[in-house]
């Protein structure tokens, strides 16, 4: 390997996180004093983003040619209340409804409406309304732009939230976790427990939003929201009930979605 | 099949199977997303197609090893937060352009992801001249995450070793070929 190839190398094992503590603190040191390593490092982040896009593409592709040979995609004409401008291009194609309604004569958009109040008044399994609710709760208070520079100089903190930003979310969980365990803060359990939850470690994230509840902070709706959540996922009904009862009684933004929930956990 | 079937089928290279996931999902994912997010056909196939994207590279990345849940259920929490992703991207610039918040530094921010955004694409058709074997090497590292044994078995390389100082070269002539486009357009 010539000198190049020998820096790329590094370069890459750096971005990896495959290099030892002081081999990481080596080219921190270098990055700060050379600017030509500092560029190159950009160069192969690109690199790397640009040959994961080449690899995406051609996954679309392949997904577009499969789409091809499929029927056109059947759209429920009552989802068009509101939203006819965006309609217009979708092949509508009515649901064959029942004899019963039809031999009333009711009207098309009538026997559309029961259709899809039919569909939506189908109770859902706790799997599917977690998958329906949930989404990583967002980090806006301390946004750390995406890309930005790693030789800037971050404190754990800062390292840990990054992580979280670019849906790192195992790298996330061992910061979260050494900073939890010196300092009790409620927003860093809740960042804990919703990067737990984002890979499927649901008894985890149980474990964090529940420990992070302990502390008065200011998260406490959103800590049980997740902690909701969490249950749903975990198939436990009846805590999850629970829980969202009484964001479902609360202040919180979410509070309808809560009783909604209830009222599907009912059914 | 089991979850954890599709998951250990889809790893070991069976593109078949995302095919067929693909099938199976397509009608009721795209359904769901207009009726709860307000987008037209085009833009749900969109969403459909990068939450099957994510999924299989959360398999072949390792982030996605064992399923908890369903496919189904897992492709339908990708949609979601890519929707609301993507709604919050938005309002980024339309809250920046009319100065009321700024999430973002200024325009220029938009200006630096689109330049970002060709860069990449430069460096896609870059790769596309390198040809083979450089071309399969670096996709099977960098996009399917293979390890260098398998990527030596399946190119046919002597060794492991051989493989990487292959994969440094192809890194090299791919920088060199992104710089000399890169000074060409400026």
């Amino acid at each position: 390997m010539d000198e190049l190839e020998k820096e790329i190398a590094l370069l890459e094992r750096f971005i990896e996180n495959d290099l030892s503590l002081e081999e990481k603190e080596a080219v921190e040191k270098r990055l700060l004093e050379e600017e030509d390593l500092k560029i190159l490092l950009g160069q192969v982040k690109t690199l790397i983003n640009g040959i994961k896009l080449s690899g995406r593409n051609v996954l679309k592709d392949k997904l577009e040619a499969i789409e091809e040979q499929l029927p056109a995609v059947e759209i429920e004409a009552s989802t068009s209340i509101g939203n006819e401008e965006k309609m217009k291009d979708a092949k509508i194609v009515f649901y064959k409804q029942t004899k019963f309604w039809m031999s009333i004569a009711a009207t098309i958009i009538l026997v559309v409406a029961v259709k899809f109040l039919f569909i939506d008044q189908q109770s859902m399994s706790p799997n599917e309304l977690y998958a329906q609710h949930f989404d990583a709760y967002m980090n806006l208070e301390n946004a750390i732009t995406r890309g930005e520079s790693s030789t800037e100089q971050l404190s754990i903190e800062e390292e840990a939230m990054k992580a979280y930003d670019q849906e790192n979310y195992k790298m996330a969980i061992s910061m979260f976790s050494k900073i939890t365990a010196n300092e009790m803060d409620s927003g860093n359990f809740l960042y804990l427990g919703n990067s737990f939850l984002s890979i499927g470690e649901t008894d985890k994230a149980i474990e964090s939003l529940k420990k992070g509840l302990l502390i008065p902070g200011n998260y406490e709706n959103q800590l049980n929201w997740y902690l909701g959540l969490a249950y749903l996922q975990s198939n436990d009904v009846e805590n999850a009930k629970l829980i969202f009862e009484k964001i479902s009684s609360s202040n919180y933004s979410r509070k309808n979605d809560a009783a909604a929930i209830v009222k599907e956990l009912i059914n | 099949m089991s979850e954890n079937d599709v998951i250990a089928r889809i790893k070991s290279g069976d593109d078949q199977v995302l095919g067929k996931i693909y099938e199976q999902y397509r009608q009721e994912f795209i359904s769901w997303l207009i009726r709860n997010y307000s987008c037209n056909v085009e833009e749900a196939k969109e969403v459909y197609q990068l939450a099957i994207m994510i999924f299989y590279e959360n398999i072949m990345n390792g982030r996605l090893t064992t399923m908890t849940s369903s496919v189904k259920s897992y492709l339908f929490a990708i949609g979601k937060n890519k929707m609301l992703e993507q709604m919050k991207f938005d309002n980024k610039f339309t809250h920046n352009l009319d100065g009321t918040m700024n999430l973002m530094n200024d325009e220029q921010s938009k200006e630096e992801f689109e330049e970002k955004e060709s860069t990449l694409k430069l460096v896609e058709h870059c790769l596309s001249l390198l040809g083979e074997p450089c071309s399969s090497l670096l996709n099977l590292y960098y996009y399917k995450r293979k390890s260098m044994n398998e990527i030596a078995q399946e190119l046919g390389y002597k060794n492991t070793d051989t493989a990487k100082n292959q994969k440094y070269k192809c890194m090299k002539r791919l920088k060199k070929l992104l710089e000399e486009r890169t000074l060409n357009t400026v």
